[in-house]
């Protein structure tokens, strides 16, 4: 007779008899051993055979039909309510994007978990692990000066697309720690380590409503945690925020009053022009974003519309001209709503913001607008620098 | 029986036909076919000449092959000095056809590609050793036949493709007398061929594109990668064999040093004598002389955006020069003084007609290597260019040093690490998206060669500098050192600042430093 041939082969479990006597199994085909297998099963007990055979493949049966139905269902509820692939339901909270503001209890922060504190002569880092979404840890550096008891605040938000490399920098961190000011650094929703588990064709733009409404939830949260701290002066707090940082810190600001200072570079904004021009949009899919169903769903964290209410705060938006995310005629119209006290400076190039915002200076403003110099000499005004247009002037 | 006997025979045998014929088909594998300037002609032979590279048998010969862009018949074949290298089993050949760096540019970025031509009379011809160092053999059959109609897989520039099709462009546009936006050669596509005024050799500027559609053909092009190897000075040297006079370049204590506004007004006829490059009080009055490249070339283009071109200075090498008119192509203008301005077409006509006594005192520019200025050490010497020394930390006197390989350490190139010196430029090799296997190997064995062998240029990674990028030829700039953001625009003339400048200003502001120019 021949063995392992194909019409022998059967699924059962393979009985290895061991050495000691015993009996052990394993899962799988017999190839060639029928023999011996029915030598072993004939000293199993009959309840142990039945067990073992007929028993477990009846619940193995019935475990895949279950998976099966509720796949099936699961299949079918999300193509009658789409919006639950990546909605609140899906993160498991009562999160609404659409409110900027966030309501006690939304969000539930789980303990902080320290990742790593690193001291150096000028500052401290720490990275610390927050979370108030399922699946969604931040990374959040707080970086605070040495010798400062309670420095004032500034948050650090830059642009899709980012990392947080840049937290890691030893010498940024000593430029943005510098005059005795706390930093802390994170990245935007969708951005950078937040990104994760999505379709590819899903990015920071297709989704802007959650990647902008939560990074504001977001901000919020951060600043309800560093309240817990103790060793930060609440009281003083800026946001720093380029590109869509820019266009989160507009919206934070105006629904947190705890930031009393927003210093913005190229804010993202405008988004009918901004859609439509950007060179950060993929041809390809430039039309999906101009439609005005898409346009009616971002309209509600348009910068253009939150500006004109940040009256309390000081507020400079810078802008470099030949910056190619945000085209000028986005600019222009973000210009025209800022609020009269916010101080508007442009840049006709890269080159000239370059001259002005080198070496750390680019964060002095902000500085400046927390904690006052005693002594500050009476600043140039931008228009007197070659190249660069003062279009409005504030409390500078 | 028979039958079943004679199939499986006439089976067999065509097995063994097919196989013998595929191996024989497969047997020569072509693993760099290059195209471009002519100031790496020998650099990257001598990394090809390796038996782990390409092999360790060479031929060359002047003039030797053509680039033939088939997009229009009307488009002539670039004539250009070849080398062929391939191993001893014939396994292995790699070829570089030497012409303009813009031409390469054209001829690679083609759509359909342009392909290597070599004529048949060639076979079997003894080679020239157009390399220094090396020793040619004979053209082989099998060499020739892998070779010729093969499709270039390389473009070796000294420039990102951005600005090769800047000046193509420019070259092509009508001539703009007040502004040279526009040099005249043209219309396009296919323009008027810039003649050398001293050979019969001539360059045909004709359209293509970096991105989109082919505006010939129509044809969507592919895309690219351009790979950064190494940089390397332009240096401006003399003929110093007239003597007689203290105006003549062979005063060595009156002309070592040329400023980048007297360099200018050199180059673009305004000055007529060899004592406006000085600061000596009294020289004689000699005519000065002056050998352009044509503004298809690498070389001109890089010293024209880096000095005479530069936000600075704001003039032109072309500055007067008219193809329609008489002297303006092949070039031949006279200056103030009696001197006159003059085209070479290539590296080596350059360095040959500024090493020649026949030219009187002449200046004239191209890139460094060992073996471009091997031939002249002895009738030329080279300048400082705003005090500042292209080869070393400081100037001994602008004498060519020679090099028997290995000659590591032969020059430090001082000036260009730490980007003082203002005439240097990066060179590129453009390739399909995914780097073949074979030229990114050639890439790390010249910059290996280099480093380790023969100083030709300052390897890529050996840079603490870069030149600001800019927006060009329809790309939006970006320095190339933040990830995520590769490099794009052009960077000829682009302001030099440390890398490390470019890195920290990314970290506080999410930008780069980029349009900014010297």
């Amino acid at each position: 007779m021949e063995t392992g041939s194909a019409s022998q082969r059967k699924p059962a479990s393979i009985v290895q008899v061991q050495s000691n006597g015993s009996i052990s199994e394993l899962h799988g085909w017999i190839v060639g051993i029928p023999g011996l297998a029915q030598r072993a099963r004939r000293k199993e007990d009959g309840m142990q055979y039945l067990w073992k055979t007929k028993v477990k493949q009846l619940c193995i049966i019935s475990l895949t039909w279950l998976f099966a139905l509720t796949a099936i269902s699961w299949t079918q509820e999300l193509k009658a309510n789409p919006d639950q692939r990546t909605g609140p339901a899906a993160a498991g909270t009562l999160e609404d994007w659409n409110t900027l503001t966030l309501s006690d209890g939304v969000l539930t922060p789980e303990v902080p978990l320290l990742g790593e504190k690193d001291n150096f002569p000028q500052f401290t880092r720490e990275l610390i692990q927050v979370k108030w979404r399922h699946g969604d840890p931040i990374d959040l550096y707080v970086i605070r000066p040495k010798g400062v008891g309670n420095p004032p605040v500034i948050l650090y938000l830059y642009s899709y697309p980012s990392e947080t490399d840049r937290f890691r920098d030893d010498s940024y961190c000593a430029r943005v720690t510098k005059d005795g000011f706390a930093a802390i650094g994170f990245v935007s929703a969708l951005t950078g380590h937040r990104y994760q588990n999505r379709p590819m064709k899903q990015w920071f733009v297709s989704e802007l409503p959650e990647a902008l409404g939560s990074s504001v939830h977001d901000v919020q949260m951060i600043l309800n945690y560093l309240a817990t701290r103790g060793d930060l002066d609440m009281t003083k707090v800026g946001m720093f925020g380029e590109g869509s940082g820019g266009t989160i810190a507009v919206l934070s600001a105006a629904v947190d009053p705890r930031i009393k200072t927003v210093d913005l570079l190229d804010p993202w904004g405008d988004w009918p022009d901004w859609m439509a021009k950007s060179e950060l949009i993929p041809e390809a899919e430039r039309s999906n974003y101009v439609k005005p169903e898409f346009l009616k769903k971002v309209a509600a964290f348009d910068p253009v519309q939150w500006l004109p209410h940040l009256t309390s705060q000081h507020v400079r938006i810078q802008q470099v001209m030949d910056d190619s995310i945000t085209p000028k005629a986005a600019k222009e119209r973000i210009n025209a709503v800022t609020p009269p006290d916010a101080q508007v400076v442009q840049y006709d190039s890269t080159r000239e913001f370059f001259g002005a915002a080198a070496g750390g200076r680019i964060f002095q403003w902000a500085k400046e607008q927390l904690k006052p110099a005693p002594a500050k000499a009476p600043a140039i005004q931008a228009s007197q620098k070659p190249g660069v247009r003062a279009v409005e002037s504030g409390r500078d | 029986m028979t039958t079943r006997i004679s199939r499986t025979a006439a089976t067999v045998a065509l097995a063994v036909i097919m196989c013998t014929g595929l191996n024989s088909y497969a047997a020569t594998k072509v693993l760099f076919n290059g195209v471009g300037a002519s100031v790496l002609f020998n650099t990257f032979a001598l990394a090809a000449y390796s038996k782990s590279q390409c092999g360790t048998n060479i031929w060359t010969y002047k003039k030797g092959g053509n680039g033939i862009d088939g997009r229009s018949s009307s488009i002539p074949a670039e004539n250009g000095n070849i080398w062929i290298v391939w191993n001893t089993p014939l396994t292995h050949v790699c070829a570089y056809l030497s012409i303009d760096a813009t031409v390469g540019a054209q001829l690679f970025l083609a759509q359909p590609k342009a392909t290597l031509s070599i004529p048949s009379s060639e076979i079997g011809l003894a080679g020239e050793n157009l390399v220094p160092t090396l020793t040619d053999t004979t053209l082989p059959q099998a060499v020739y036949t892998a070779l010729n109609a093969a499709t270039f897989n390389a473009a070796l520039l000294d420039s990102r493709p951005e600005d090769a099709l800047f000046a193509e462009n420019r070259v092509l546009a009508a001539l703009d007398p007040v502004h040279y936006t526009g040099l005249g050669y043209g219309p396009g596509p296919i323009g008027t061929p810039i003649q050398s005024t001293f050979s019969s050799s001539e360059a045909t500027p004709v359209a293509f594109a970096i991105s989109g559609t082919d505006p010939i053909t129509g044809e969507t092009l592919p895309g690219w990668t351009a790979t950064n190897v190494g940089a390397d000075p332009e240096v401006i040297f003399v003929n110093t064999e007239n003597t007689g006079s203290n105006g003549d370049f062979s005063n060595t204590a009156a002309f070592q040093n040329v400023d980048r506004f007297p360099l200018s007004l050199a180059l673009n006829g305004t000055f007529g004598y060899t004592r406006d490059l000085s600061n000596v009080p009294g020289l004689d009055a000699q005519p000065l002389n002056v050998i352009l490249r044509e503004p298809l070339a690498g070389a001109f283009n890089t010293l024209e955006f880096s000095v005479p071109r530069s936000v600075e200075v704001g003039s032109t090498q072309e500055l007067g020069v008219n193809p329609a008119n008489a002297g303006g192509n092949p070039l031949n203008i006279t200056n103030p003084g009696g001197g006159w301005r003059k085209r070479a077409l290539s590296s080596s006509e350059e360095v040959s007609e500024v090493g020649s006594s026949a030219n009187g005192n002449v200046l004239g520019y191209t890139y460094w290597s060992t073996g471009n200025f091997a031939s002249v050490v002895n009738s030329t010497r080279y300048l400082t260019v705003d005090g500042i020394d292209p080869l070393y930390a400081s100037y001994a006197g602008g004498f060519f040093p020679t090099c028997t390989a290995p000659c590591p350490g032969l020059v430090s190139f001082t000036n260009i690490i730490n980007g003082s010196y203002p005439i240097w430029s990066v060179y590129r090799v453009v390739t399909a998206h995914s780097v073949p296997a074979g030229v990114a190997a050639l890439i790390v064995a010249a910059q290996t060669q280099a480093a380790t062998a023969i100083p030709d240029f300052v390897p890529f990674n050996q840079l603490a500098v870069f030149r600001s990028h800019y927006n060009l030829s329809g790309k939006t700039a970006s320095d190339g050192f933040i990830s995520g953001k590769p490099e794009a625009g052009g960077d000829l003339g682009g302001a030099v600042f440390p890398i490390q400048a470019d890195l920290d200003f990314y970290t506080d502001t999410a930008k780069e430093i980029v349009g900014s120019k010297q």
